[in-house]
C-alpha cells in the first residue's frame, strides 16, 4: 500500500481547499466545540501546507482568521459591558462623583469579568491553534535558525525570532490590537484605558473599605502582564509596565498625599503611625492579592514617601508629635515613630533631628536652671542646706547655694541622659544612629554649660566628703559611675583636671574625705575612662600623702632617738608636697603680694625649734630638696584653761585652730589676763598677713562659740586699732572645740577666681598646643597650615577642644621664636620645621 | 520539545553494561537485568521497563491504528518523547475523548518501526521486509529513508538522527547496490530539502564513488 503515502512526489494539493478546512476547523475550535475535530487530520493539513512551501501563507491566513474573529466577535461582546458608569469614570475627572459606587462596582466587575474570560479563552484556542500548526513553528524556528546561522541539529531550541513572531505571539498581539487597542466607541476611549480606569477605581473602593473581586483584577493583571507593547515581547515594555502601573503608582501617591494630610489635621501621631503602618501593609497585600508583586517595592516606595519621607517632619512637629510622645513617656508611639523612619532610610535623619533638638532644649533649660540658681539671691525655700549657721557672710550661703546648684545639675543632667537611654532602649531598638546622636547632644549639652568642668568635680567632691557616707558599696560604685559618665561627655577635661586637683587637694590636706579607698577607686576609674596621663598628678598627690605620713613617723622616732623626751615637746606631723604637684594656690585667698611675709612668719621659740628640727632632718634624708612652709594651710591642737568655763569652774578644753590662730593666742599666754593687744601689735609680733589675721581674729574673737578673745570695741569687722584681750569669762560645755576659720570654703568659686583660673588655664592650653605643634612638626618637617591645624586638633582633642584662634597665635609666637618658619614658595599656608 | 530518555551504552557510566539482545526472548528483562546486575543502573530499569511494555499490551492506554494494523501503546511512553503524541492526547480533541490516534496516511510498517523505537531507541529494518511481496520490497536504505521522513513528519528528531545512521551505514558499505540507490530516490521523493542530512549523505557518496555509480547507471 505503498502509494497511501503522501510526500513531494504526490500531486500538489489545493491550498485554498486545505485551508478552508482549516478555517473552519478553526472557527469550531472558538466556538468550543474542539472535541468533535480529529487532531490528526489536521495536522496532517497544516504539514502538507508547509510541506508545499506554504508555510507563510499559512500564517498570514492564520493571523488574519484572528485579526478578525477578535475584532468582530471578541470586541463586540467586551463593548458590550462598558454601561453608562463606566463610561462616566473613564469619559473624565469628575467621573467617580457622578454615579454610586455599587453600580459602578457591578458594571465594573461584569467589564472585568468579560475580558477575562474573552483573554482565557483567546489563550486557549492559540493553544490548540499552535498545536495543529506545530510543524509550521517547527519549520518555521528551523528556517530562523538557518537564517540566523545556529547549529539547529545541535540545539533543538524554539527561536524567537526578529522579524516574525511565532504565531502564538502574533496572536497575542492581535488581542492586544484588536481588543485593547480599539475604542470602545467612536472618539472613545482605548479599552486598555478603560481597563486601567476601571481596576483603579475598584483598588479605590478597596482602599475606602469596599470588597471587591481580587481575582477579577489579579486574571486581568496577569493578561497585562503576559502581553508586550511590540511584538518582540521585550521584558520591559509588557503592557503592565506601559499601562498600568504609572497609573497605579500616580493615582496612590495623589491619594496618600492627601490621605497623609488629612491625618496630619484630624489625628494625633500614634494613629497616624498606626494608620502609615497598616497602609503600608495593606499596599503589599494588594500587591500579592489583586496586583502584581513585581509591583510591591513600588507602591510601597510610593506609600512610603507619601506617608513617611514628606510627611515625617510634619508627624514629628505635631501638637502630639515626638515631643509630646517624650514629655509624656508614650513609648509606643515613639516606637511607632522609629519603625515608621527606619522604613524609609536607615539614619532616621528626622527622628534624630527632633530628639536632638529635645534633648538640647531640656539640656538647656537645665543649664539655664543652674545659671539662674547660682546667681539669684538666696531663695527663700529649697535651699535650705542643713546646718547653715546664721551668722555665715552672705557670701558663704551664695557659695553654698552655688554647691547646691551643681549637684543639681550635674543631677539633672543625669537624669536627662537616663531618660533618653530608656527611650532609646525600649522605643528605638537600641538604635546605633540615635545612640550616636544622643551622645552628641548630651556632650554639646554639657559642653554648652561653662561651669560644667567645676560642677562634675564639685559633685564628686560633695559626695566624697557627704555623699557617701552612709551608701552602701553598691551605691557608691553607681555614684562614681554618674561622675564617670558625665565625665566622659566632657571636652574640656583640662579644666576639670584643674578643678579636681583643686578639691581634691582640699579633700586630703583638710582630711574632709569620706574614704581614702573610694577616692582610690575613682582615680582609678578615671584612668581607665581618660588615660594614664590625666591623673598621673592625681596620683602623685596620694603619693605624697603616704610619703608625709612615713616622713612624720620616722622623724617621731628621729626625735625619740635623740632623747629629747620633752613632754613639753610640741608634736610635729606634716605633709610635704611636690609644688608642682599640689594646686596650693587654691588656699591662697589673696593675691602674690601676701607671700613673701608668710614666709617670714614669727614663731614662738617652742615651735620654731621644732621647725628647724625637721627642717634639719629633711635636709638629711634628702639632700637638696627646698622646703616651703605653708603656714596658712597647717592646724594645731592646743589645750587651753579657762577659769569660769564650767558654771564658774576652771576647764581645760583641747582646741583646734589654724596655725595663725595658735600663734595669736600663743601671744596673750605670756600676756597678764588684762592687758590687751592692739591689731597692728599683733600683727608686729607675727607677722601673719593683714588678711588672714583679721579673718583669723575674726573667729577668735567675733564668734560666739570660740570667743577665746574680747575684742574691743565690740562689733564684727576688725579695724585697724582695735584691742583684743584674753577671754576670762570664757565657757563652753563642749571638751573639744575647733575653730573655723572664716574662708572662702571648699566651694564655688568667685568671679575673682574663676577668671584666675580661666588665665592659668589659657596659658597651659597654650604651653598644650605649642607642644603638640612642634611634636607633629618635628615629625613632619613641613606640613600646610590647614592640616597642622587638623593634626594638632586630633591630638589634643582628647585633653581639650582648642581654639583655634589659640593655636594660630601659638603658631605665630613658634615662628617669632624660630621653632618654625612659613614656606614662601607653598601654593597653600605651610610651615617648615626648623631645627 | 523532545525528552531523551535514552540510555545508549555511551552515556551509561562506567561498570554498567547494557545491551538488549542480552536477555532471553521470553524472560521478563526487568527480573533478569536485576538477577543479572546486583547494580543496575536507573536509566537501565526504565530502559528495561520500556522494553518490557513493548513486548505486551499490559497497562495501555492509548491505541495507534494505522492501514488497519493496531498497536495498544502507553501514553507515558510516547507523550514524553514526543510533542506531537502529547498535544495529540492531551489537546482536547478528539483523540483526546477517544484515545485513539488514527494515522490515516502513512505506511503502517514504518509506524510500527516509529512505535518500536519510542520503546527501544532502535528499530528493526530489516523487519519491514519480513512479510512481504516483491512487488513492495524495501531496501533497507529505503525503510531508512521513509523513517526518516515519519519521523521528520512528527518531529522526532531522535528517530531522524537513528535513521540517518541506519542510511550512513547503508550507503557506505552497499553504495553499489541498487537498494541503496532505491533509497536515494525515496530520499528526493519524501523528505524536505531543510537541513536534510541524508541528502548531504547521497550527495557525500555519489562524490565518492562517482565513476562507479556512472557505470552503475549504464548498466
Amino acid at each position: 500500500m505503498a502509494n497511501q503515502r503522501q510526500g513531494l512526489n504526490v500531486p500538489d494539493i489545493d491550498f485554498e481547499t486545505t485551508w478552508g478546512v482549516l478555517e473552519k476547523a478553526f472557527l469550531e475550535i472558538h466556538t468550543k466545540n474542539a472535541s468533535a475535530l480529529s487532531f490528526e487530520e489536521l495536522y496532517r493539513n497544516a504539514y502538507k501546507i508547509v510541506l508545499k512551501k506554504k508555510g507563510e501563507e499559512l500564517y498570514n491566513k492564520v493571523a488574519e482568521f484572528e485579526a478578525r474573529w477578535l475584532s468582530s466577535e471578541v470586541r463586540m461582546k467586551i463593548v458590550a459591558t462598558i454601561t453608562p458608569p463606566l463610561q462616566l469614570l473613564t469619559e473624565g475627572s469628575g467621573g467617580r462623583a457622578l454615579s454610586s459606587t455599587a453600580e459602578r462596582r457591578t458594571a465594573g466587575e461584569n467589564f472585568l469579568r468579560t475580558l477575562k474570560e474573552s483573554w482565557e479563552d483567546h489563550g486557549v484556542c492559540m493553544g490548540m491553534l499552535t498545536d495543529v500548526l506545530m510543524y509550521m513553528v517547527s519549520t518555521q524556528a528551523q528556517q530562523h535558525a538557518a537564517n540566523d546561522g545556529t547549529d539547529l541539529e545541535k540545539d533543538r531550541v524554539y527561536c524567537t525570532d526578529h522579524r516574525q513572531p511565532s504565531i502564538f505571539a502574533k496572536a497575542m498581539g492581535l488581542f492586544r490590537d484588536q481588543i485593547l487597542g480599539s475604542l470602545d466607541r467612536p472618539n472613545g476611549t482605548q479599552l486598555a484605558e478603560s481597563l486601567t480606569k476601571v481596576i483603579l477605581d475598584q483598588i479605590q473602593m478597596d482602599r475606602d473599605g469596599e470588597k471587591i473581586d481580587q481575582h477579577l483584577i489579579k486574571a486581568n493583571v496577569y493578561m497585562l502582564e503576559g502581553l508586550y507593547h511590540s511584538d518582540q515581547e521585550v521584558e520591559e515594555e509588557k503592557l503592565y509596565l506601559q499601562l498600568f502601573e504609572p497609573h497605579f503608582l500616580s493615582t496612590s501617591a495623589a491619594f496618600y498625599r492627601e490621605e497623609g494630610e488629612r491625618l496630619l489635621k484630624e489625628s494625633d501621631a500614634g494613629t497616624y503611625c498606626k494608620e502609615a503602618k497598616r497602609r503600608i501593609d495593606e499596599e503589599s497585600d494588594r500587591c500579592r492579592s489583586t496586583i502584581s508583586e513585581s509591583t510591591t517595592p513600588k507602591i510601597q516606595k510610593v506609600v512610603e514617601d507619601e506617608l513617611i519621607r514628606h510627611k515625617m517632619k510634619g508627624l514629628i512637629e505635631m501638637d502630639s508629635g515626638v515631643q509630646y510622645m517624650i514629655d509624656n513617656d508614650k513609648f509606643h508611639e515613639l516606637g511607632l515613630v522609629f519603625e515608621l523612619e527606619s522604613r524609609v532610610d536607615a539614619r532616621k535623619p528626622e527622628l534624630t533631628k527632633a530628639i536632638v533638638s529635645i534633648v538640647q532644649d531640656m539640656g538647656a533649660a537645665i543649664n539655664k536652671a543652674a545659671e539662674t540658681t547660682s546667681v539669684a539671691p538666696p531663695a527663700p525655700a529649697g535651699q535650705d542646706d542643713a546646718g547653715e549657721d546664721k551668722p555665715k557672710a552672705g557670701s558663704t550661703r551664695q557659695i553654698n547655694q552655688q554647691t547646691a546648684a551643681a549637684l543639681k545639675w550635674v543631677e539633672d543632667v543625669l537624669a536627662l541622659k537616663e531618660r533618653f537611654d530608656v527611650f532609646w532602649k525600649t522605643s528605638f531598638n537600641s538604635d546605633q544612629t540615635i545612640s550616636t546622636a544622643l551622645t552628641r547632644s548630651i556632650s554639646e549639652v554639657i559642653n554648652a554649660f561653662n561651669r560644667s568642668s567645676e560642677y562634675i568635680s564639685l559633685f564628686i567632691d560633695e559626695n566624697m566628703k557627704k555623699g557617701i557616707r552612709d551608701k552602701s558599696e553598691a551605691e557608691i560604685d553607681a555614684t562614681l559611675e554618674q561622675a564617670i559618665v558625665t565625665l566622659r561627655y566632657l571636652q574640656d577635661k583640662d579644666i576639670f583636671e584643674t578643678y579636681y586637683k583643686k578639691h581634691l587637694c582640699k579633700r586630703l590636706l583638710l582630711k574632709k574625705s569620706q574614704s581614702i579607698d573610694v577616692e582610690k577607686q575613682m582615680i582609678s576609674r578615671m584612668k581607665i575612662e581618660l588615660g594614664n596621663s590625666f591623673t598621673l598628678k592625681l596620683e602623685a598627690m596620694f603619693k605624697d600623702m603616704t610619703l608625709s605620713e612615713e616622713l612624720t613617723g620616722g622623724y617621731r622616732s628621729h626625735i625619740a632617738r635623740l632623747g629629747q623626751a620633752d613632754t613639753k615637746r610640741v608634736d610635729l606631723s606634716i605633709n610635704v608636697l611636690t609644688s608642682m604637684t599640689w594646686p596650693l594656690e587654691a588656699f591662697r585667698g589673696a593675691g602674690e603680694d601676701e607671700r613673701e611675709s608668710r614666709n617670714n612668719l614669727l614663731f614662738p621659740g617652742s615651735i620654731e625649734r621644732i621647725k628647724t628640727g625637721f627642717e634639719r632632718f629633711y635636709a638629711e634624708r634628702y639632700s637638696g630638696r627646698k622646703l616651703t612652709w605653708q603656714t596658712n594651710m597647717g592646724d594645731a591642737d592646743m589645750k587651753a584653761t579657762f577659769p569660769r568655763s564650767r558654771n564658774g569652774k576652771p576647764m581645760t578644753h583641747d582646741i583646734n585652730c589654724s596655725t595663725y590662730g595658735m600663734l595669736i593666742l600663743l601671744l596673750f599666754n605670756d600676756l597678764p589676763t588684762t592687758q590687751s593687744l592692739t591689731l597692728e601689735e599683733i600683727q608686729a609680733k607675727t607677722n601673719i598677713p593683714l588678711n588672714d589675721l583679721k579673718r583669723n581674729l575674726q573667729s577668735l574673737a567675733v564668734a560666739p562659740k570660740t570667743r577665746f578673745l574680747v575684742k574691743e570695741p565690740m562689733s564684727r569687722e576688725i579695724n585697724p586699732g582695735d584691742r583684743f584681750r584674753y577671754n576670762e569669762d570664757f565657757s563652753s560645755k563642749i571638751i573639744k572645740i575647733k575653730v573655723g576659720v572664716v574662708s572662702a570654703g571648699n566651694k564655688v568659686e568667685g568671679e575673682k577666681e574663676r577668671k584666675e583660673t580661666e588665665k592659668k588655664n589659657n596659658d597651659s592650653r597654650g604651653f598644650a598646643i605649642e607642644a603638640a605643634v612642634v611634636r607633629i612638626m618635628k615629625q613632619r618637617k613641613e606640613l600646610s597650615h590647614a592640616q597642622l591645624l587638623t593634626e594638632t586638633l586630633t591630638v589634643l582633642s582628647g585633653q581639650f577642644r582648642p581654639d583655634v584662634n589659640m593655636i594660630k597665635k601659638r603658631i605665630e609666637s613658634l615662628i617669632e621664636r624660630e621653632y618654625l618658619e612659613r614656606l614662601e614658595e607653598a601654593a597653600v599656608p605651610s610651615y617648615r620645621y626648623l631645627a | 520539545m523532545e525528552v531523551e530518555m535514552s540510555a545508549s551504552s555511551d552515556s551509561l557510566p562506567a561498570g554498567y553494561e547494557y545491551k538488549t539482545e542480552r536477555f532471553p526472548k521470553n524472560a521478563d528483562p526487568l527480573r533478569e537485568g536485576i538477577k543479572k546486575y546486583d547494580r543496575v543502573h536507573p536509566c537501565c530499569m526504565i530502559q528495561a521497563n520500556s522494553v518490557r511494555l513493548w513486548r505486551s499490551n499490559d497497562l495501555s492506554d492509548l491505541t495507534v491504528r494505522c492501514g488497519g494494523r493496531e498497536w495498544s501503546v502507553h501514553r507515558f511512553v510516547l507523550c514524553t518523547q514526543s510533542k506531537y503524541f502529547e498535544r495529540a492526547v492531551e489537546g482536547g480533541f478528539k483523540e483526546s475523548t477517544e484515545k485513539l490516534i488514527e494515522l490515516q496516511e502513512d505506511d503502517p510498517k514504518i509506524v510500527g518501526l516509529m512505535l518500536s523505537w519510542f520503546y527501544n531507541r532502535y528499530y528493526p529494518a530489516d523487519s519491514a521486509q519480513s512479510d512481504t511481496t516483491p512487488d513492495d520490497y524495501l531496501s533497507e536504505a529505503q525503510v531508512h529513508a521513509r523513517v526518516f521522513a515519519l519521523g521528520e513528519k512528527h518531529l522526532l528528531y531522535g528517530l531522524m538522527d537513528k535513521a540517518v545512521d541506519g542510511f550512513r551505514v547503508e550507503i557506505n558499505e552497499w553504495w553499489i547496490t541498487i537498494g541503496v540507490a532505491k533509497g536515494i530516490v525515496e530520499v528526493y521523493n519524501m523528505t524536505s530539502e531543510a537541513s536534510n542530512n541524508l541528502r548531504e549523505l547521497a550527495v557525500k557518496m555519489v562524490c565518492t564513488h562517482r565513476r562507479d555509480v556512472m557505470n552503475l547507471d549504464s548498466e
